[in-house]
């Protein structure tokens, strides 16, 4: 899936580029945001058809729920220092790792800001969900198996689930999920909520 | 910033539509195999166009190579940091580098002891 997905983002990218007319740049916008609530539509299909949300964080117990507040502060907190390195200030390197890995949806939250920041986000979060895909297998051995679940961010909950799970146990499934639910929440809060500080 | 307080209720709005709709019995019982390959489809249109957009706007391939090095220091950072976070939970937590309690861990070795 993320090999089709790099493909699509370059093919879209060179297409915008060289071939396709202005007109229909300027529909992609509308395009999108029927394109997202359609696919956030399923997921919410998927997830309700996997069976209550709500009973699967009861099970896994209150504990559970600090992971994804780790996720979140770990990745902001360090990506506000990544600011230091690069043109970009605190509260940008911040947003654009708020996206958390949904990299569909932070550049969409960020486009009316800045097409530059927006266009961060999205490389940034496109960049996570395939390194997460590519570095799982190590901090499996390594690290420990929940910490597998912080590297995709939102993305814990479905396309890379899988990957965690085969990397790890299957205990670690109501971890990865519940994270990914709750970032995948946190996502749109957090987005407009760091860049109208 | 009216906008986006309206299409962020609509996001959150369609997820909680569908899990309503994912729920139902009737929804529950089939078993949708298009739902994966829909989804997958619709991912790649909307990244695709998400794609032309950028490609389309001047202003962000004049600045690509700043914009892939940013990204990518910003996502090393933010895994980084994530990393370091949930394992400080992680043995607040107690749990070991299984993400069992000691409780499992216990019950996991009393198991194995039981095997024949």
């Amino acid at each position: 899936m993320s090999k089709w997905i790099v493909g699509a983002v370059l093919c879209g990218i060179a297409a915008g580029y060289f071939i396709l007319p202005p007109w229909v740049a300027e529909h992609c916008g509308t395009f999108i945001t029927v394109g997202l609530c359609l696919i956030l539509f399923l997921v919410g299909v998927d997830m309700g058809r996997q069976g209550g949300v709500l009973e699967d964080i009861k099970a896994a117990g209150l504990k559970v729920l600090l992971i994804p507040v780790a996720v979140a502060a770990g990745s902001l907190a360090f990506a506000a220092l990544a600011s230091l390195l690069l043109p970009l200030s605190p509260r940008e390197t911040m947003a654009a790792a708020a996206g958390l890995g949904w990299y569909s949806l932070a550049p969409m939250l960020l486009s009316s800001w800045s097409a530059t920041l927006s266009a961060v986000a999205f490389l940034a979060n496109v960049m996570r969900e395939v390194l997460s895909i590519l570095l799982i297998p190590l901090v499996a051995k390594r690290l420990g198996f929940i910490e597998c679940v912080a590297l995709p961010g939102a993305a814990a909950m479905d396309t890379v689930l899988p990957v965690v799970v085969s990397a790890t146990h299957e205990r670690i499934t109501i971890y990865s999920f519940v994270s990914g639910v709750i970032l995948s929440f946190a996502v749109p809060v957090l987005v407009p909520l760091i860049m109208n500080w | 910033m009216q906008y986006m307080d309206l299409s962020l209720l609509l996001y959150i709005g369609m997820l909680a539509l569908g899990v309503f709709v994912g729920s139902r019995k009737a929804v529950r019982s089939r078993p949708c195999r298009w739902l994966g390959p829909l989804q997958s489809v619709a991912l790649i249109a909307l990244i695709a166009a998400l794609g032309v957009e950028i490609g389309a706007d001047d202003q962000v391939i004049a600045s690509l190579g700043e914009i892939g090095l940013s990204a990518l220091a910003i996502t090393l950072f933010a895994l980084a940091g994530s990393l370091l976070a949930v394992t400080l939970v992680r043995r607040l937590l107690k749990l070991d580098a299984q993400g069992r309690t000691r409780a499992q861990r216990e019950a996991g070795q009393a198991e194995g002891r039981d095997e024949p």
